[in-house]
């Protein structure tokens, strides 16, 4: 048994659970290099707004080489997703999918960062497995039809659910008493 | 599980994260006593202080890196199960720890909470076999050396010997 190196595994594996099945939904405020994290039920649609980030949490990827960028976006994005996930787990919710909405381009970053970091996000997050998108405007996430499918898949129902709740996400956004703010680590760096 | 405080096996967390261990504890405080590190030396000297059944670790850390951490940590308290966790893939770093025998479970984030405490229950249980089977090879070895150095031995003194350097050697891993 010594030395299983486990990650994530297929979506097939995933047992059953009586929670709440959700979408993690992390939107990524480029310009304010600033990310929030919220739920949205499979069951009734509702949007539960659960972390963010001061913004310039995620300035430290600004100034690194292209596979800087990219190790240091995956590690503070995954830490913002485990937040998402034990915020979940206190309100006996689960993600079975996660939604990453970046709303555009990442200042200081080239083109292939994002599409770089979606690849890389969906090979390795398999377990809830991770649909990435791009979106077309600054702090502009509200409109589904404008976003830009980098990596992964929703089902109809999650789109449905998905579509129908990114108004009431964007108009969250930007209310900052709406979520538990999470402090950047004392490191970043 | 829901064990008594006494019974609750000891788990070390390490994450220079404080809000982290801060989730991992809500998370984890029922059914495991709980210490916890921001600092590969601090959790070296909790190590030290106290007989830790797990050791979980996050890999991306300042100062030292968690691989680096279980490598001493497997110094100090073979015992001690260990585990690495990680928000990034950083394969180098993972097949480093696995080739050196440093991990029982690699982990990245985000993991599902209810399959972490399955994992540190898992992990807990597996020290406890270990601790069992190394009680049982030193009662073994004794046995042998005692009947080695007997008139029982007769004509499989050497066979004893042998044997019981077997079972020094998988005693000692």
């Amino acid at each position: 048994m010594l030395g299983d190196a486990i990650s994530n595994e297929s979506e097939s594996t995933i047992m059953p659970s009586n929670k709440i099945p959700t979408l993690l939904v992390v939107v990524v405020l480029s310009e304010k290099q600033q990310w929030f994290v919220a739920g949205i039920s499979l069951v009734d649609g509702a949007v539960d707004c659960l972390v963010r980030s001061e913004p310039a949490n995620l300035d430290a990827y600004v100034g690194g080489d292209a596979d800087e960028q990219l190790s240091f976006l995956r590690h503070r994005l995954s830490g913002a997703m485990q937040r998402g996930f034990d915020r979940l787990w206190g309100n006996a919710a689960k993600a079975s999918r996660i939604v990453l909405i970046a709303d555009q381009e990442l200042p200081d970053s080239t083109p292939e960062l994002l599409p770089r970091l979606a690849e890389h996000l969906g090979i390795w997050m398999t377990r809830p497995p991770i649909v990435f998108f791009q979106g077309k405007g600054s702090e502009r996430i509200e409109c589904f039809s404008e976003l830009q499918l980098l990596a992964g898949q929703l089902e109809a129902t999650e789109q449905t659910y998905l579509e129908k709740q990114l108004p009431t996400l964007q108009q969250k956004l930007a209310d900052p008493t709406a979520w538990e703010v999470i402090a950047k680590p004392r490191d970043s760096s | 599980m829901n064990a008594s405080a006494s019974e609750r096996p000891h788990i070390l967390l390490v994450d220079d994260e404080p809000e982290i261990l801060h989730s991992l504890k809500g998370l984890l405080r029922r059914e495991f006593t709980l210490h916890t590190a921001e600092t590969g030396p601090q959790a070296l000297e909790i190590l030290r202080q106290h007989a830790i059944q797990v050791i979980m670790t996050d890999q991306r850390m300042p100062q030292m890196t968690g691989a680096q951490l279980l490598g001493q940590a497997k110094a100090i308290s073979p015992d001690t199960i260990r585990i690495l966790f990680t928000g990034y893939a950083d394969i180098k770093a993972v097949v480093d720890a696995v080739n050196q025998g440093q991990v029982y479970r690699y982990l990245t984030k985000p993991w599902d909470p209810d399959e972490l405490v399955d994992l540190l229950s898992s992990a807990t249980a597996e020290h406890q076999q270990r601790k069992k089977l190394q009680a049982i090879l030193e009662t073994a070895s004794g046995l042998c050396e005692r009947i080695s150095n007997s008139e029982l031995a007769g004509g499989f003194r050497e066979e004893c010997d042998q044997l019981a350097d077997q079972i020094k050697r998988l005693s000692d891993g």
